[in-house]
């Protein structure tokens, strides 16, 4: 068991830039892309999201790069598309990241 | 930097500038007066004190049990100031500049200390990001479209918010008494915003404002809470505001009054509260709350677009403060504010995953918590507060990292200007000025200016020494009366007669309940005598009919859209349907302005004893109106003297009932003296109040004796002049007396109140005082009389710690 948790952990750590290109991408598929939002889907990203935190080491401030990163969506999408659903979505999703950096960074200053 | 009283100076003259604003929204001599509030006690603070706050019975239809205690300190001051002002006017503009002002002035302060930088190449970073919280807090969006039109009391916490949480930040900071008194006295001057009539304000912002300055103190500061600083402040609060709070828990122990109906509002499988909240939550989204802008109302800002750039301040800040060589505290601090705007971003919007959308929805089921049904409009003061700290916080992070003097100071005004330009509108008064018939022919606006022919009418109205209720035509759907001001104003609220002259008044359809229904159903059908004897058994005497065709013609949605369908739909229609009413005597004010009286035959007194009785088939729907007409043929009767019982009474009533020779007079609303005499055998005596278990009888040991000025029914009943007395030598009598048993006393004529009266209860004696009155009254004295002491005893320590600190010129701020 701890054998398989070891390769497991190397294969992510060696697959550190696709995991996360991967997830920014079901973030885009979910603002972009799906319909009807699912809490299932939001927390599990989110989940995915702090294992790789843990895992690869990430501060806070990555985090906070990403939210960087979706408020920019947020704006074009505002720019363009005005407050609909697409822009509500990407609002939830920086918000729930907002969130977490906040608490990853209370952590860090401990 | 400068400084004239703590302030640089640029802070100063933007403070003064601030001040000057509402200057701009009112023309001399106006009001905005009206909405749900009445806002009357700007025009006429004594009246309003007189009639309205000092008993606990409001004059609104059949006079509900309504404890407005709380609104008294703020009353006076009211009072104060307008002896020395003498204009409603200044003093409606004064009160909205120390709005503006004291919102941005302590916005500025709360930045200023928690940024809490002491370097000096800080120093400017922080004034200007403490100047653009307080102008992004005060012209936010959001607040500038917060109901400032027609604006209730509570409103006051556009400025009482962040004064509060400034001060109660320096009492846990630094424990000094000037900060504990200054937030003590400024509880009792707004008290009506930590009273029940604001209890969503309070429980929204109080405990997560406490909460972050709780971990402030303890985690970032690493500072121990006093334990004696806040037993001090809980004691001397509740102390302090016994007087609106002992009524209420005793209101809410016993089950009565407006209050233990709004708690009872919970759970179960119809939930008003729930419905409301799942209604509204619909239209509320996530993203105009992330970005501060207004939900629910049309944009008033062209360029809203560009307000995407604040939650960039937050990010950027955050990213920006965790490289660079800020504080530990700092840091903390920041991610601090940004967590708890997170919170109330949750709470002021609901709808942000499903997950906590349901868990908000749960939150209906616990009693009182239907006080948030309205979640938007409440938890938006929070969110605003937070928010303007959180980019405030994060502006001053980037401003801190760009070296350039000049470019902070742009950067600081160019964000200032963005706010103050999208707040043009409210600058120039649009919020208050507005229009409240918008595209009708001629368009009325909320600011008046009062028809002095109307204030000659009230000041009659005021002084009718007799009794009898009002009735106010038009009759609208809500409680709304209608009155044009001489200038193109409006007045659009509750009945004025029944605010500032302590007579009660009938002015629509809510009022009316439980026979709404029943008289919209009457007036249509043209029933005159089964309307009239409606009129008499609800003690109405007068009706007031407001003629103006312009109150009626360029309305023709709220507040008259239901009842028009029943009920006149012009002016000359309601001539003609009152024409129709048996009525006597005109008076005429003005053009406009008539009082009709009802005539005598009709007219049932305050207080009778009726000759008859009759059992009722009650016909009541699940809002509770009525819709049997049962009092439809008593006027056929001999002695329209009649008692209607939905029930049979709780004693065993005679076939006949007795009717002695009945005195009375009117004390004050809660009080009554009425001589019985000749009471041969039982009686029943009819008070025509709104049923109230707390309304009492005792036999009184005096004698009382007085004028009477009119009579009724051949002289059988006999009324002496109203008053209005407040305190008064004999006002103690009672309260080592026992009440006549209350199996006695019961619900009579769908809406008052009747006790059964045997001889054998009066030992046999035919003739004696009694005394009727509302127990509850006694409660409000109570609780002012600990007010009183208590209030006494602050001044007191205030002044011996001050005069300490004067005479020895030591530092004795410390508790």
């Amino acid at each position: 068991m701890r054998k398989i948790f070891e390769v497991l952990q190397k294969i992510l750590i060696a697959n550190r830039t696709t995991i996360l290109f991967a997830l920014f991408g079901f973030i885009l598929m979910d603002i972009f892309m799906l319909k009807l939002s699912s809490d299932l889907r939001i927390f599990l990203s989110l989940a995915g999201y702090l294992i790789a935190c843990r895992i690869y080491s990430f501060k806070s401030v990555f985090t906070f790069g990403f939210c960087l990163l979706l408020l920019t969506i947020v704006f074009f999408l505002y720019v363009f598309t005005s407050a609909g659903a697409m822009t509500e979505r990407a609002s939830l999703w920086f918000l729930l990241f907002l969130l977490t950096g906040v608490l990853q960074y209370w952590r860090e200053l401990r | 930097m400068k400084k004239i009283f703590g302030l640089p100076v640029f802070v100063l003259i933007l403070t003064i500038a601030v001040g000057v604003i509402p200057f701009f929204w009112l023309k001399p001599g106006e009001m905005d007066l009206g909405g749900d509030g009445s806002r009357l006690f700007f025009y006429d603070p004594i009246n309003y004190l007189r009639y309205s706050v000092l008993f606990v019975i409001q004059n609104v239809g059949a006079g509900i049990e309504n404890p407005l205690t709380f609104f008294l300190p703020f009353n006076l001051m009211l009072v104060a100031l307008q002896s020395i002002l003498k204009s409603g006017y200044l003093v409606i503009t004064l009160f909205n500049s120390f709005h503006l002002v004291i919102a941005f002035i302590s916005m500025y302060f709360i930045a200023k200390d928690l940024i809490g930088s002491t370097k000096e190449k800080d120093i400017l970073a922080t004034e200007v990001a403490g100047v653009v919280v307080g102008v992004m807090y005060i012209f936010s969006p959001v607040l500038v479209r917060s109901a400032w039109d027609k604006a209730i009391i509570t409103h006051a916490q556009f400025f009482l918010n962040p004064l509060m949480f400034y001060l109660l930040l320096k009492i846990f900071i630094t424990e000094k008494f000037k900060y504990i008194f200054s937030f003590l006295l400024l509880t009792i001057i707004f008290s009506t915003n930590f009273s029940w009539a604001a209890a969503p304000l309070l429980f929204s912002f109080y405990p997560l404002s406490l909460s972050f300055i709780f971990v402030y103190c303890v985690f970032v500061l690493k500072k121990k809470i006093s334990f004696r600083i806040v037993l001090t402040l809980l004691i001397w609060f509740l102390a302090l505001h016994a007087f609106h709070y002992l009524p209420l828990i005793i209101n809410i122990i016993q089950g009565s009054g407006l209050v233990a109906d709004k708690i009872a509002q919970t759970g179960g499988v119809a939930n008003p509260a729930l419905e409301y909240f799942l209604e509204s939550a619909r239209h509320i989204t996530l993203f105009p709350n992330l970005i501060g802008l207004p939900q629910l109302v049309p944009s008033i800002i062209w360029f809203e677009k560009i307000f995407i750039f604040t939650p960039f301040f937050l990010v950027i800040g955050l990213i920006l403060s965790s490289k660079s060589d800020f504080s530990k505290v700092q840091k903390r601090t920041f991610v601090l504010i940004v967590f708890f705007y997170i919170i109330s971003l949750f709470f002021a919007t609901a709808n942000v995953t499903h997950l906590w959308f349901r868990i908000y929805s749960s939150l209906f089921s616990i009693p009182g918590f239907s006080m948030f049904r309205n979640f938007y409009g409440h938890w938006a003061f929070v969110y605003v507060f937070f928010f303007s700290l959180v980019c405030g916080f994060g502006f001053y992070v980037i401003l801190r990292n760009i070296n350039n003097v000049r470019i902070q100071i742009s950067l600081g005004i160019l964000v200032a200007l963005i706010f103050t330009v999208s707040a043009l509108p409210f600058i120039r008064g649009d919020m208050v000025n507005l229009v409240l018939n918008k595209n009708q022919k001629i368009e009325f606006k909320v600011p008046i200016q009062m028809d002095p022919e109307y204030e000659k009418l009230l000041q009659f109205v005021r002084e009718i020494p007799g009794e009898g209720k009002f009735i106010t035509f038009p009759f609208t759907e809500s409680f709304n009366q209608m009155l044009r001001g001489t200038q193109g104003g409006m007045y659009q609220g509750p009945s004025i007669i029944s605010q500032l002259t302590g007579k009660y008044d009938y002015s629509g359809y809510q009022v009316l309940v439980p026979f709404s229904e029943v008289f919209l159903s009457l007036a249509k059908k043209q029933d005159f005598e089964s309307l009239s004897s409606l009129l008499g058994l609800l003690n109405i005497r007068f009706i007031f009919h407001n003629s103006d065709p312009m109150i009626m013609d360029y309305f023709p949605d709220f507040p008259y859209q239901h009842v028009k369908k029943f009920l006149p739909n012009t002016q000359s229609e309601y001539e003609t349907f009152i024409g129709k009413l048996p009525i006597e005597k005109r008076l005429k004010y003005g053009e406009y302005f008539k009082i009709y009286l009802l005539l005598e035959k009709y007219y049932l007194p305050t207080i009778y004893s009726p000759n008859t009785y009759e059992l009722t088939t009650p016909d009541i729907d699940a809002w509770g109106q009525r819709h049997d007409a049962f009092f439809a043929d008593r006027m056929q009767k001999a002695d329209p003297r009649v008692v209607y019982l939905d029930n049979p009474y709780s004693q065993k009533l005679p076939s006949v009932l007795n009717t002695p020779l009945i005195a009375y007079q009117k004390i004050n609303p809660t009080k009554y003296y009425v001589h019985v005499s000749n009471a041969d055998g039982p009686y029943m005596l009819v008070l025509s109040q709104a049923y109230n278990q707390n309304w009492k009888i005792y036999k009184s040991s005096l004698e009382y004796s007085f004028q009477p000025i009119e009579q009724f029914f051949s002289g059988t009943i006999s009324v002496g002049k109203e008053k209005n007395e407040w305190l008064s030598r004999n006002m103690f009598e009672t309260w080592s007396v026992n009440p006549m048993p209350e199996s006695i006393h019961g619900k009579v004529n769908g809406y008052a109140n009747a006790w059964f009266i045997s001889p054998e209860l009066m030992s046999g004696i035919k003739e004696y005082t009694l005394i009727i009155e509302l127990k509850s009254q006694r409660i409000q004295y109570v609780s002012l009389f600990i007010f009183t002491v208590v209030f006494v005893s602050l001044l007191c320590w205030g002044i011996r710690l001050l005069t300490g600190y004067w005479v020895k010129g030591r530092q004795i701020d410390t508790m």
